[in-house]
């Protein structure tokens, strides 16, 4: 197959992947098909799903009370006999295998060693039943609504039809969870928050069309569906004429993640650390939220408002994280021409951010990087997350489940999703005048803080789990200080992850019996 | 990895050149990417029918090589490597696959054709059993870059 430079057409592609939605109200339902429910209970289910499945086509002025968007795993792409058999094998190997697969685990990293238990393990994901549901979840219906009522009606008509067609719903929270559903939440009565309180949920790459000038990026569209290789970085594949090739064209991977957060563990770090660290930034003059917020921004390099401290270093600022003068900021002097194509370049640039601050290690940028780490720049990611779970009103922790749903949407799973990943738990992707090579840190917020006993001992040597921030004294003759916060808690522990395919409009027609 | 091979003897010459110019071929992509300890390529004899006497011929390839990191998003170090000596071995070891390969033209082709012929992948409980190594150290902590 040759390589293909056409522009891909928006009514094709599901409107997850090129728009980050803005309903303040989701649910995200999973489904396995049973066997006994075969192709036509799969066709009617599917041909139901279609009448409220948003493209990426423009909505114009009215946006959709109620949408719907649909992702599938490999086994429930073998389950609904769309593809020839023979062709299936040409999947990539991470998206065949799981996220639950040693393969994936090598990066994913998920078993979180607790004092007394091991937490995160994948047979122990989704509430409990991993070794089912990482094995039989076929389907995911993202669901969004503009009011709750809205939300209600699709969910009903969703789960309607699942049971009219024999199709079995898995609830992945425990019922006392509400419903067990993944319902998303409203923080401090903003839909942007997330609990750890920064304004989150999006995250674009500037996205350009395949065929479009300059040479292609990890930001542009051709990295993210299948079906345009053109140069492409990470190269979503199968890339081929197979049937296997043709499903997906037009489609996108995601990154289905259900992501616990402690943060009773976190509000309580923060104030750890602005309490012990007082008096060293006494010259700051910031009061001791002040200095919280100092200490969430460093761990995030973003202010909770999302304003990036490349550009806001001493407080918030009005820069969004969505905003186009939000993004326009890099982490390399590039005014020091003798610095310029070494690590030593980004040094100054972690006195506003630390180099191992969630949001520089997820995006470093124009950051020099490792030659194994990047083709063309560091991998991307389309970043779409939403809280749930009740939000915590106390100051210890209440027993509630709650966290992130996250979905990464990625053309390679491997080589986006899963490096990234890595990255989190092994900051070794820049060059010594970055990172110490004998004695790597980690991201400051999601990483896994006992990777370095087994099973991932091998690949994690010298990791350490501390947190270093930069900072130069109120008086400019002082030397750099460094503050190094003793071992990061673990903030994060996985509840399950999804690897699916969001397929292109046309095949998931084809599915519901409307196609060609 | 393990690939068995085609008995034909143009299969068996491309075999034994593979393994001849492997290290030319490779130096510079492995030498690039900073993160292979070593990495050697070996022919598999053809077994003996009889004890003791010898059989002409190969019956497999066989590579061996131990990286750092994880397995999957690094093979795109590989496939992209520079001077693509890399790619250019492996797709011709695919060529004299006795159990036919699809024709590797993308990097998922590629990944596939990996994990397919890889005899020693990462154990299910991620504890490594038939595996030992003197030193837990990447490479670039040994090098000290």
């Amino acid at each position: 197959m040759s390589a293909t430079f056409s522009i891909p057409d928006r009514s094709n592609i599901q409107g997850l992947i090129l728009r980050g939605y803005t309903h303040p109200c989701s649910c995200h339902l999973l489904f396995t098909f049973t066997v006994a429910t075969g192709t036509a209970a799969t066709r009617s289910f599917f041909n139901d799903l279609y009448d409220k499945l948003q493209s990426a086509a423009d909505w114009g002025a009215n946006k959709p009370a109620s949408m719907l968007n649909i992702g599938l795993t490999f086994n429930g792409i073998q389950q609904l006999n769309i593809i020839d058999p023979g062709d299936l094998a040409n999947f990539p190997p991470s998206f065949k295998n799981g996220p639950w697969s040693a393969g994936s685990q090598a990066s994913l990293a998920d078993i979180c060693h607790q004092p007394n238990s091991a937490e995160g393990i994948p047979s122990n994901w989704w509430n409990g039943n991993g070794d089912y549901v990482n094995e039989n979840l076929h389907c995911v219906v993202h669901a969004y609504g503009l009011t709750s009522n809205d939300l209600d009606t699709l969910v009903d008509y969703i789960t309607a039809s699942a049971a009219k067609n024999g199709i079995t719903e898995i609830l992945p929270l425990a019922k006392t969870n509400e419903s067990g559903r993944l319902y998303q939440v409203i923080v401090d009565k903003d839909p942007d928050k997330i609990h750890f309180g920064y304004t989150d949920g999006i995250s674009e790459p500037g996205l350009k069309a395949p065929g479009t000038t300059g040479d292609p990026s990890p930001g542009d569209y051709n990295n993210f569906l299948i079906g345009y290789y053109n140069g492409s970085a990470s190269q979503p594949g199968p890339f081929d004429t197979t049937s296997a090739g043709l499903f997906a064209k037009d489609g996108c991977y995601n990154a289905f993640r259900i992501i616990y957060q402690d943060v009773a563990a976190f509000n309580n770090f923060l104030k750890q650390q602005a309490a012990a660290w007082a008096e060293k930034l006494s010259f700051l003059k910031l009061t001791e939220t002040e200095l919280e917020e100092w200490f969430a921004a460093k761990l995030c390099g973003r202010w909770r408002n999302g304003s990036p401290l490349m550009l806001n270093p001493d407080k918030p600022g009005e820069h969004s994280h969505t905003s186009q003068t939000g993004e326009d900021f890099g982490y390399t002097e590039l005014d020091s021409p003798s610095k310029v194509g070494s690590g030593a370049a980004d040094v100054l640039s972690g006195l506003s951010c630390p180099f191992s601050a969630h949001t520089r290690v997820n995006n470093p940028r124009n950051q020099n990087l490792r030659v194994s780490e990047s083709i063309d720049g560091p991998p991307r990611i389309l970043r779409r997350g939403m809280p749930y779970g009740a939000e915590l009103k106390s100051v210890a922790d209440d027993g509630v489940d709650r966290g992130l749903i996250g979905m990464f949407l990625c053309g390679s799973l491997a080589g986006q999703f899963e490096k990234l990943y890595g990255w989190m738990n092994n900051n070794n992707f820049s060059d010594k005048h970055v990172f110490n090579v004998k004695h790597p840190p980690q991201d400051a917020l999601l990483a896994n803080r006992s990777v370095t006993i087994a099973p991932y001992k091998n690949n994690y040597s010298g990791v350490v789990t501390n947190f270093t921030i930069p900072i130069q004294g109120g008086d400019i003759l002082q030397e750099d200080k460094i503050i190094i916060p003793a071992t990061l808690p673990q903030f994060v522990i996985t509840r399950g992850t999804a690897y699916c395919l969001l397929p292109s409009m046309e095949s998931l027609a084809k599915i519901a019996g409307r196609g060609k | 990895m393990y690939v068995q091979i085609n008995q034909d003897p143009e299969s068996q010459t491309a075999a034994e050149s593979a393994v001849q110019n492997f290290t030319q071929g490779v130096q510079a992509g492995l030498d690039a990417s900073e993160i292979v300890h070593y990495a050697t390529l070996a022919l598999v004899p053809n077994p003996s029918v009889e004890p003791g006497v010898p059989v002409s011929g190969y019956l497999a390839i066989l590579l061996m090589t131990d990286f750092d990191l994880a397995m999957d998003p690094y093979l795109a170090v590989f496939w992209n490597a520079a001077g693509g000596g890399i790619k250019i071995a492996l797709q011709g070891i695919a060529k004299i696959a006795f159990n036919p390969v699809p024709a590797i033209n993308t990097l998922t082709d590629f990944e596939n054709f990996i994990n397919s012929a890889n005899l020693t992948p990462a154990p299910t409980s991620g504890v490594w059993t038939n595996f030992y190594q003197a030193y837990p150290q990447s490479v670039q902590q040994i090098i000290g870059g």
